[in-house]
């Protein structure tokens, strides 16, 4: 079996940003390689079409991806939990408190569901506009403007909850 | 800058410093060899009743005669024995307790009728569009206590959430999303059933919806029985059965796909009688 070498590349160049994006979107390390394995095997089956524009290619996988994963563990929500108690979040031990509301404010974005966790992924982790969101989502840019209005204030209220994050006091001021 | 804008860069700083020590396996790229080689023997095993379903593997080639080439990706397997139909083909009326709902997907209305508590008397209308820039534009009508008002929000869910959807993260009850929920499992099919005098294929999913922040989080767990037509895949009826401190509570909805006539598209002319209050400002 071989390997065309301008995926390897590909796999070189982006595997590291869309392994951050799987891990902001599952919050666990070991699912996010995962889901960019099977991403990356389904861009790889694929690449004769996806050599023109594998990075929207295989973001599209890892976003389709990464709700399939949510329903599978909302089937088996008995056995595994969705995501850490929220009561972990007060339980970090840290000195440095900017690395606590890093923290805070992931956890936070784990309890959104999949589709505003997708939005706020994509328009301020990626920095990507409304129209780019829309078209990697498969949704119009009203509804990415709608969810990304719910999943900010839903954030707001989560970091609220935690006195210690400067992000929604200073928000909330 | 929104304020909107500030908090999500904001947030977007922090995520990206909070990952910044997040790095691929450094041998990503063999251990990807490794699964495409199991992925297509899985295949190879199943060939037989996937043949109708090819689809040729374009990277990955097999340099020995084993004959993997071939070999269909068993994503691709199609279970539906026809297109499932499009809900922008029909006006779509849902019936739930003292609640009706018209959607007209093709052009984006809604219509949302709820009745008094004797479940005769219409209550409360309102109408529903979407606006050319992403907003809503809505009109409603206070029939019991006399009133209507009109207006516009270009950001309808800012500054309140929306109750807890019951198909939050499963399918949404429409012939494409049941469609690919019954290719890749979401849904269980349960078997053929006949509701209404219809023959149907009953299909079934659990979840758990969670309510509240904080220490107040409380979650739910729900079951979906949902009842479609074997060929469309258009829903005709649901029920969901919630789990509350030990009580059962079911809501079944039933669902009729309208066809869009002129007449049946007259539910969404609404106008306020003319002796009722104006109260859109």
């Amino acid at each position: 079996m071989r390997v065309d070498p301008t995926f390897e590349a590909f796999v070189e160049r982006e595997s590291t940003a869309l392994l951050r994006i799987a891990y902001l979107l599952t919050n666990d390390r070991g699912h996010a390689e995962d889901l960019l394995q099977v991403a990356l095997l389904r861009t790889a089956r694929r690449w004769a079409s996806a050599r023109d524009s594998p990075e929207a290619y295989v973001r599209k996988i890892l976003l389709n991806l990464s709700r399939d994963r949510v329903r599978w563990l909302m089937r088996r929500v008995r056995e595994r939990p969705l995501a850490p108690s929220h009561d972990g979040v007060a339980a970090i031990a840290s000195h440095d408190h900017r690395v606590t509301e890093r923290r805070q404010v992931l956890e936070a974005l784990a309890q959104l569901p999949v589709r505003q966790r997708q939005v706020v992924v994509l328009r301020y982790f990626e920095d990507r506009s409304v129209e780019q969101t829309s078209e990697l989502l498969d949704m119009p840019p009203g509804t990415v403007k709608s969810y990304t209005s719910r999943a900010l204030a839903r954030l707001r209220e989560l970091l609220a909850d935690n006195d210690s994050t400067n992000l929604a006091r200073a928000h909330h001021e | 800058m929104s304020d909107d804008d500030q908090f999500g860069r904001r947030l977007g700083t922090l995520l990206r410093d909070e990952v910044s020590d997040v790095h691929p396996a450094p041998d990503l790229a063999r251990r990807l060899r490794g699964r495409a080689k199991r992925k297509r023997l899985a295949v190879g095993a199943g060939a037989a009743v996937l043949t109708a379903t090819v689809a040729a593997v374009g990277l990955l080639v097999p340099t020995g005669p084993d004959g993997l080439h071939t070999g269909p990706g068993p994503d691709q397997v199609a279970v539906s024995p026809q297109a499932p139909a499009r809900t922008t083909d029909y006006l779509l009326l849902e019936r739930s307790g003292r609640r009706a709902v018209w959607t007209d997907a093709a052009t984006g209305r809604s219509r949302e009728d709820l009745y008094a508590d004797d479940g005769k008397r219409l209550s409360w209308t309102t109408i529903t569009k979407d606006d050319a820039d992403g907003g809503r534009r809505w009109l409603e009508v206070q029939w019991l206590l006399r009133w209507w008002a009109e207006g516009y929000t270009a950001t309808p869910w800012l500054g309140r959430m929306p109750p807890p959807d019951p198909f939050e993260n499963l399918p949404a009850p429409e012939p494409q999303s049941i469609s690919r929920a019954i290719t890749d499992g979401t849904f269980e099919v349960v078997g053929n059933e006949t509701v209404d005098g219809r023959d149907t294929l009953r299909l079934h999913a659990e979840t758990t919806v969670t309510y509240g922040s904080g220490r107040n989080v409380r979650s739910i767990p729900k079951k979906l029985e949902i009842w479609v037509d074997p060929h469309t895949y258009l829903p005709c009826r649901s029920i969901i059965t919630s789990t509350y401190d030990n009580r059962e509570s079911t809501q079944t909805t039933a669902y009729t796909w309208l066809e869009r006539t002129k007449e049946n598209l007259t539910v969404f002319d609404v106008t306020p009688p003319a002796d009722f209050d104006d109260k859109s400002r």
